[in-house]
């Protein structure tokens, strides 16, 4: 060898490393349909020595906060007792949840669950007027409300911690004796909500369609909402409304005396109700279910994925739960690197996974113009295709480290803390969940996220697409089944 | 919902209680990370009363989380304020720049938004996006907000994770490179999102009640988002110039609330933040509103929504005696009068909604009314003018206030638990009023209010001239036929009590 040739090997061998460092840290661009997306490398660039740049600084050691364990305790009268202790706060945060009497136990009388919660706490008891009820409530300075879901029939409230125990026993007053009277569920009936439509509240709107579509119907639904009377209302209210399907969930610090007040409250009442048979899921679908909503001449369009997946009790929710913040739950995900470019296929694209009882569900969420949603839907079908190829470790690690932090979250604000509480009761997964949930979270591997993708995303998903449907529907026949909706339309 | 309703309406209010006084930043900022004493509040006789009426008085003793606020400045300008909060499990990190939608010219409107939406562009130390992604693989997440007065950068980050927050954070305000190729591809993304905007009725009633509430005004009367056509034609040049001049240390204000310790805390700040460059701020100045004289009002097309009706009213800024009492007579009317009165009672309205926000000039607030089936305008509007002179003539009722100060107070412990919001908050209040540490005497301010006061504000500022009104597909002169419909027999029952029919007289 010349001393030239070992000039040059020297040179290239000095100087390789700093020619590397100076590239651009990006990987191959990605081909999806024939469309070339650029594709940012998800690791943090290394730094060296040499170069000029600053490092961000490291994580500093921390110690992780402790969470006082739950309590739990069945009582004679057979409701259930939660306690959170939460130190610091002058607030109490109560859960009333009637476990079984949500809206697909009104079966064939949809409102009717809704309109029966609402009767008891806005409706009087067989002691108090609705006002003087209305009264009593504000007196304590109780702020509360109502919710039903398909499940339960929740009152969630916020009471000073010294009213705690007056403010359980007026609740329970209302529960326990309602006053049922014609004229106030006449009243109450004309302020029920109709059912949500598309335009005015997509997110509802989403979720009784989400149920519609991945269980199994209910028997038919022909009352109207404005048809149901005291007598639907008190049935419903016998079967379902009663201290064994009573759970009541306290988050703050909570007197002793609650326990008294709750078993006061329960013993007198005297109902058994009948428990709610569980929706059981519907069969998956071979091919993509597209529901289109028109909406004519609109520019802008955007898009739903929604793909069933495990129960949040089963040992595979956790690796799901990892593979949707993969897919779209950061500014780093999949999805978001796969729609970035110039001009960028769709805007901020997200995925998450919501928890529902004996099953869990993926939704994505795409924003886009008219002239570009076909394209991000095929995108996005192709990011869900390949969503099993999981190889690095480092993207395993920043989904485990934001959900631990949004888990964090959770137990850092009473309120949080009783509507995760209230949450878990209704999936049945209350036993000592909260250590549980972390730790399956950090145990999740590779090969486990791999596996749920396999499992659970090679399906037909339902997909919702709004836009403009005469110029939409020719490009979406290929992937699926069309049904056309009218945005304007509440029923489903 | 309700709760929503009142968290929501709570916020101003709460802003309102400390900062009746203001005090613009004119004085010479201490030297490095000095602190400043925080001011002690000034009692205010009522000019409305000619005797010292009785305040407020709650039902029990009410209590304010236990705020820690330590504010101090550096020497290039930026302020600095801390909120130790021992119990937090995470912290939260939030810059605010006094770069808001009031700093852009007639015809480019929209570039406060794109300069917000182009700050991860990259710097001398990161790459194009690389600021989210270090964010991302620590479990943190970062997210911005615009208003008309300010664009404010906030993260979340995990415990131990402070230092890469701050880094990050002093990164871009020191070295963001502006490049245009960068800049019109966030343009891009930023025109998907306001074209998707400008198909949205509610959207567009906003919009139109934000312009008639600041008529003439164009500072505030144009949306913060910016008008589509005008971000088309927007030069790169044009953003970058924006932020060299309004993306400066002596422009900002850095808040961190969470489990942190105030010393350490100063420490990073100064290493991190110390190099940033200042210059010559930009003034602050405003003309004042000009006072609405009549009622003004527009309608819009519903576009397949169900009918509805927004109000807008401006109240004093927090500068003047009386915004507290205006903002309380506010809340009574939004979250207590109106949801009895047109919810419970007459059964015109399905839903009520209400929003306020903080602004230099004004705080504005909006009521949103979901109309039910047939309901008109005027009744709705007879109930409305029933209840504001109830208010301006008898004062509010004593259940009224208890539930007043009770929401005040339980907004406060909610805002102790939730970062994000109390990050913004105390920065808003450092940056209208130069005065984040009057959250630790809000409560009491709220409590030394009198009954008068409040009776007078209602008076002075809700009346028919002081409003505006966005109708969206609302019957306006129509006069609907009566709703009243016999009710049917009840099955009889051992529960059942014989109907009797309603006093109320039917509806016209």
């Amino acid at each position: 060898m010349n001393r030239a040739s070992l000039l040059v090997a020297w040179v290239l061998a000095v100087c390789a490393p700093h020619i590397a460092a100076c590239a651009p840290h990006v990987t191959p661009d990605m081909t999806v349909h024939g469309l070339t997306l650029p594709v940012r490398d998800p690791t943090p660039r290394p730094l060296d020595d040499d170069d000029p740049r600053e490092a961000p600084p490291e994580s500093e050691p921390f110690q992780e906060a402790e969470i006082p364990s739950l309590q739990r305790e069945l009582l004679s009268s057979g409701a259930e007792l939660l306690i959170q202790e939460f130190k610091g706060s002058p607030f109490l945060e109560l859960r009333l949840v009637l476990r079984h009497a949500g809206s697909d136990a009104d079966g064939a009388s949809p409102g009717l669950a809704a309109l029966t919660l609402r009767a008891c706490l806005e409706g009087g008891t067989l002691r108090l007027s609705s006002k003087d009820f209305s009264k009593r409530l504000a007196a304590l300075e109780v702020q509360w409300k109502t919710v039903v879901t398909p499940q339960a029939a929740t009152i969630r409230a916020v009471v000073p911690k010294y009213n705690g125990s007056e403010a359980l026993a007026l609740l329970l007053q209302a529960l326990r004796e309602p006053r049922m009277d014609f004229r106030e569920i006449n009243r109450l009936r004309r302020l029920a909500p109709p059912p949500p439509f598309f335009l005015e509240d997509p997110t509802s709107w989403l979720q009784t369609l989400e149920q519609k579509e991945f269980l199994r119907a209910i028997p038919s639904a022909s009352t109207a909402s404005r048809a149901l009377g005291p007598a639907e209302l008190r049935t419903f209210w016998k079967q379902y409304f009663g201290p064994k399907a009573l759970t009541a969930v306290f988050v703050g610090e909570v007197d002793p005396a609650i326990k008294t007040t709750l078993e006061q409250g329960t013993n007198s009442w005297k109902s058994t109700p009948v428990e709610a048979s569980q929706r059981a899921l519907a069969p998956s679908r071979e091919r993509h279910r597209i529901l289109l909503m028109d909406r004519p001449e609109a520019p802008s369009a955007e898009f739903w994925v929604l793909a069933s997946g495990p129960s949040p009790s089963s040992e595979e929710w956790a690796a799901f739960s990892i593979l949707g913040e993969l897919l779209g739950g950061s500014p780093i995900s999949r999805l978001a690197l796969a729609m970035a470019g110039s001009p960028p296929v769709a805007v901020a694209p997200g995925a998450h996974v919501e928890e529902r009882s004996g099953y869990s569900i993926l939704k994505i969420h795409i924003d886009s113009d008219l002239s570009r949603i076909t394209k991000a839907l095929s995108v996005t079908l192709d990011v869900l295709q390949k969503a099993s190829e999981v190889s690095e470790d480092i993207e395993l690690q920043g989904a485990q480290r934001r959900i631990l932090a949004a888990l964090r979250r959770e137990a850092s604000d009473p309120r949080r803390f009783a509507d995760f509480w209230e949450q878990q009761i209704l999936l049945g997964t209350t036993e000592v969940e909260w250590s549980r949930r972390a730790e399956r979270i950090q145990k999740v591997n590779v090969q486990q996220v791999s596996k749920v993708a396999k499992s659970y995303l090679n399906r037909g998903f339902l997909i919702v697409v709004v836009g403009d449907a005469n110029r939409l529907a020719p490009a979406l026949q290929n992937l699926g089944d069309i049904v056309r909706l009218d945005p304007t339309n509440g029923s489903l | 919902m309700r709760r929503f309703f009142q968290v929501a309406g709570l916020t101003v209010l709460a802003i309102t209680l400390g900062v009746v006084e203001h005090a613009e930043a004119k004085s010479p900022r201490s030297p490095m990370a000095q602190k400043r004493p925080a001011k002690t509040p000034r009692k205010r006789p009522s000019p409305l009363a000619p005797a010292p009426a009785p305040p407020l008085v709650a039902s029990r003793t009410l209590s304010l989380p236990p705020f820690k606020i330590e504010r101090s400045s550096l020497e290039n300008g930026l302020r600095i304020v801390l909120c130790p909060i021992p119990t937090a499990t995470s912290t939260v990190i939030a810059m605010i720049y006094d770069a808001g939608a009031r700093r852009e010219t007639m015809g480019a409107s929209g570039v406060a938004n794109w300069v917000r939406h182009s700050m991860n562009l990259g710097s001398a130390n990161l790459l194009r996006g690389e600021h989210e992604r270090h964010l991302a693989t620590r479990g943190a997440r970062g997210w911005s907000e615009l208003s008309s007065d300010r664009a404010i950068f906030l993260t979340e980050l995990p415990p131990g994770e402070l230092p890469l927050g701050l880094w990050l954070e002093a990164d871009r305000l020191k070295s963001l490179h502006w490049i245009s190729e960068g800049a019109l591809a966030q343009r891009d993304m930023l025109l998907l999102k306001l074209q998707k905007q400008a198909a949205d009725p509610l959207q567009e009633a906003q919009d139109r009640l934000r312009s008639l509430v600041f008529q003439s005004f164009w500072p505030y009367e144009h949306t913060p988002r910016g008008n589509l056509a005008e971000v088309t034609s927007l030069r790169p040049e044009t953003a970058q110039s924006f932020h060299d001049t309004f993306y400066t240390a002596n422009n900002a204000i850095l808040v961190v609330a969470g489990p942190i310790k105030a010393e350490q805390t100063t420490q990073l700040v100064l290493r991190f933040f110390e190099t940033a460059r200042r210059q010559e701020r930009p003034s602050s100045i405003l003309p004042p509103l000009p006072e609405q004289t009549s009622r003004r009002t527009s309608t819009i097309d519903a576009k397949g929504l169900s009918p509805r009706l927004l109000y807008g009213w401006t109240t004093p800024s927090n500068r003047t005696d009386d915004a507290l009492a205006a903002q309380a007579a506010l809340h009574i009317l939004a979250h207590q009068r109106l949801p009895a009165r047109l919810q419970n009672e007459r059964g015109l309205v399905s839903k009520i909604s209400v929003s306020q926000e903080n602004l230099r000039p004004a705080v504005f607030t909006t009521i949103g009314l979901s109309l039910t089936e047939n309901t008109t305008q005027s009744e709705v509007e007879q109930v409305l003018d029933t209840e504001i002179n109830a208010l301006a003539q008898k004062g509010p009722q004593n259940a009224e206030i208890t539930m007043l100060l009770a929401n005040t107070e339980a907004h406060f412990w909610q805002m102790y638990r939730d970062l994000p919001r109390l990050t913004v908050y105390l920065g808003d209040m450092e940056l209208l009023y130069n005065d984040a540490d009057r959250i630790t005497s809000s409560l009491a301010q709220v409590s030394a209010l009198t009954h008068e006061q409040i009776r007078a504000a209602a008076a002075r500022y809700l009346g028919p001239t002081r409003r505006s009104l966005v109708g969206i597909g609302v019957k306006t002169d129509l006069v609907s036929p009566p709703k009243f419909t016999p009710p049917q027999a009840p099955p009889k029952g051992k529960h059942h009590r014989p109907h009797r029919p309603s006093k109320a007289k039917p509806r016209r």
